[in-house]
């Protein structure tokens, strides 16, 4: 199902049309109204006026998280603040919060775009939507409401936490749709599992999951648990919260809404431009938002881009899953290591849980990984051999993967912090001594 | 004559084995017999426990991995050469054990140990018919 075909269906020979308009446009505005940006185009003695293809977007300055924070709260918005209607802001865990301020418009594009989101997922005016995205300064609460109700659907507006309650709620309204965080999903499976629910006897069908990467073999769990189909999304707090790109049901990809969004892959340690379906790190320019209309944000994020035409009929460029984040990288020995790529292990080992934690340390010159994994009741056994084999298999698929030696340590069920918003998967000591 | 076990994981690390007695002592269950396997990061504390279907619920409630086994309780003369005579009695019928302790007793000329062994229902087959004495779940929960 396609909500805005107009749009979401355009020829690539129109799109890029529009996105030029667009790009000169926005690039014009930002100029005139964000001094931070005029000074950076000003010391390269680039005008705006210069953009006349898509292809100069590339002469463009960067910009990154780290920038973002200088400008903390609003040196970057483009509008004076009688116009910015709302103000987000991301939970700011390592350092300053990247705060986003939205005009009446972007709110309006903002649903709009959920409503895009919902209707790919599968969700139509007949669906009860729960939404457990937490809501307050984090977008995806209010993000996924406003979308949900645009296309008609009911919002269960429950937010996150009191997993009993959201199930109690799940099963006395009659929810068909369940958004919020893929680890929090889980979460609600393993308490619906020891309350003894039953699933398949739920209305619930689907999943729109996002806010931080997940793998393919965790969609396959929480399908095969909570009997749903999972669908993935993407947005980020910098661009304009969930409302960035969805899959859509052929789950090829997530289709970047590129009439607002325009997406380039770079190289991230050269920042040179990648060609087509290489994968490298995500840049995003926004070419319509009003009040924090940010140019060639550097997401850290990694993926790639694939233009062929989907089944669907959309005709955006579908980005590849998100494996991890730049930021989220661990160089381990010299080995790149993403957290979903543990994890994607850890779930297709039938007896591990996907409840883990990484723990790196520095002994002497030689970093060390401990993998903490959960033992719960499936994976428990009385035979102490039977458990050290499963630290074992778990170990030895890493080293098959990564080429690490890991230490894989079992530790008591429910001690590993549960998240209502992002999971925390890594624990890094090397940076405190 | 199989006696139901209550296992639950255990990380290595203080007051971790002390959160399962606790729940037991709220509980108001009475241990049997306790004994403790470690690996080099985890343990598996083995309890014999008065009521283990209560036992399992509480642990269960209190978040901990659980497990129920079947294992069986031999009675042996409390003197020197007890348990070697019982044990070859075992070799004799051919029984592999898995591992074994003993139940904390009360003052008696018996010792009882608990033993965990692969295929155990042949092994009480074997076993009472060489006159090796059995206890029953009744004897080994309150009767000692």
């Amino acid at each position: 199902m396609i909500w805005d075909r107009q749009h979401e269906c355009m020829s690539r020979k129109r799109l890029r049309e529009l996105q030029l308009t667009r790009l000169k446009s926005v690039v014009r505005r930002v100029y005139k109204n964000v001094p931070y940006f005029r000074s950076k185009l000003d010391a390269l003695g680039l005008k705006p006026a210069k953009i006349k293809s898509l292809d100069d977007l590339r002469k463009l300055p960067f910009i990154t998280k780290h920038e973002l924070r200088e400008t903390y709260p609003f040196g970057l918005f483009a509008t004076p603040m009688k116009d910015i209607v709302r103000i987000h802001s991301s939970s700011g865990t390592t350092g300053k919060p990247v705060v986003a301020g939205y005009t009446r418009s972007d709110l309006n594009l903002w649903a709009e775009l959920m409503a895009r989101t919902m209707t790919a997922g599968g969700t139509t005016a007949d669906d009860v939507v729960q939404n457990a995205y937490g809501y307050g300064l984090f977008t995806g609460g209010l993000g996924i409401h406003y979308g949900a109700e645009k296309i008609g659907a009911t919002v269960v507006p429950i937010s996150g936490g009191n997993t009993a309650r959201q199930l109690m709620v799940m099963e006395d309204f009659g929810v068909t749709v369940l958004a919020c965080t893929p680890s929090y999903s889980l979460q609600i499976a393993e308490v619906a599992e020891e309350k003894g629910m039953d699933m398949r006897k739920m209305k619930l069908r689907v999943g729109i999951f996002g806010a931080e990467p997940w793998s393919e073999e965790m969609r396959k769990e929480i399908e095969e648990r909570l009997r749903i189909r999972a669908l993935d999304i993407y947005g980020l707090t910098e661009i304009i919260g969930p409302g960035v790109a969805s899959e859509c049901e052929h789950r090829c990809g997530l289709h970047i809404f590129e009439d607002h969004f325009l997406p380039e892959i770079i190289d991230p340690d050269t920042g040179e431009a990648l060609p087509e379906g290489q994968r490298g790190e995500l840049v995003i320019t926004c070419l319509t938002k009003k009040a924090f209309p940010v140019i060639r944000f550097r997401t850290r994020d990694i993926t790639r881009l694939h233009h062929e035409k989907c089944d669907c009929g959309r005709t955006f460029a579908r980005m590849e899953r998100v494996t991890g984040r730049t930021d989220d990288m661990l160089i381990i020995r010299g080995v790149n290591v993403f957290p979903s790529q543990i994890e994607s292990v850890l779930v297709g080992i039938e007896e591990a849980e996907p409840h883990y934690q990484l723990i790196v340390r520095k002994d002497g010159p030689m970093d060390t990984l401990e993998v903490q994994v959960e033992v719960d009741q499936r994976l428990f056994s009385d035979e102490i051999k039977k458990l050290q084999n499963v630290e074992r298999k778990v170990a030895h698929e890493i080293n098959s993967l990564l080429g690490i030696h890991a230490k894989v340590t079992l530790v008591q069920p429910k001690t590993i912090e549960r998240s209502m918003g992002k999971a925390k998967r890594v624990i890094d000591m090397r940076k405190e001594g | 004559m199989k006696i139901k076990q209550v296992s639950v994981f255990l990380e290595n690390k203080p007051g971790h084995l002390r959160a399962v007695t606790e729940e037991l002592t709220k509980a108001k269950l009475n241990l049997r017999a306790i004994s403790l396997a470690d690996s080099e990061d985890f343990g598996i504390v083995r309890m014999v426990v008065e009521d283990p279907d209560k036992a399992y619920s509480v642990l269960r409630a209190a978040n901990h991995a659980v497990q129920e086994t079947e294992v069986i309780a031999v009675e042996v003369p409390d003197q020197p050469g007890g348990l070697h005579n019982v044990l070859r009695t075992l070799e004799e019928c051919g029984v592999n054990i898995e591992y074994m302790y003993s139940v904390l007793e009360r003052k008696s000329n018996k010792a009882v140990i608990i033993l965990r062994v692969e295929g155990i229902d042949e092994v009480i087959r074997k076993l009472k018919t060489a006159n090796v004495k059995l206890l029953s779940s009744g004897e080994v929960y309150n009767a000692l």
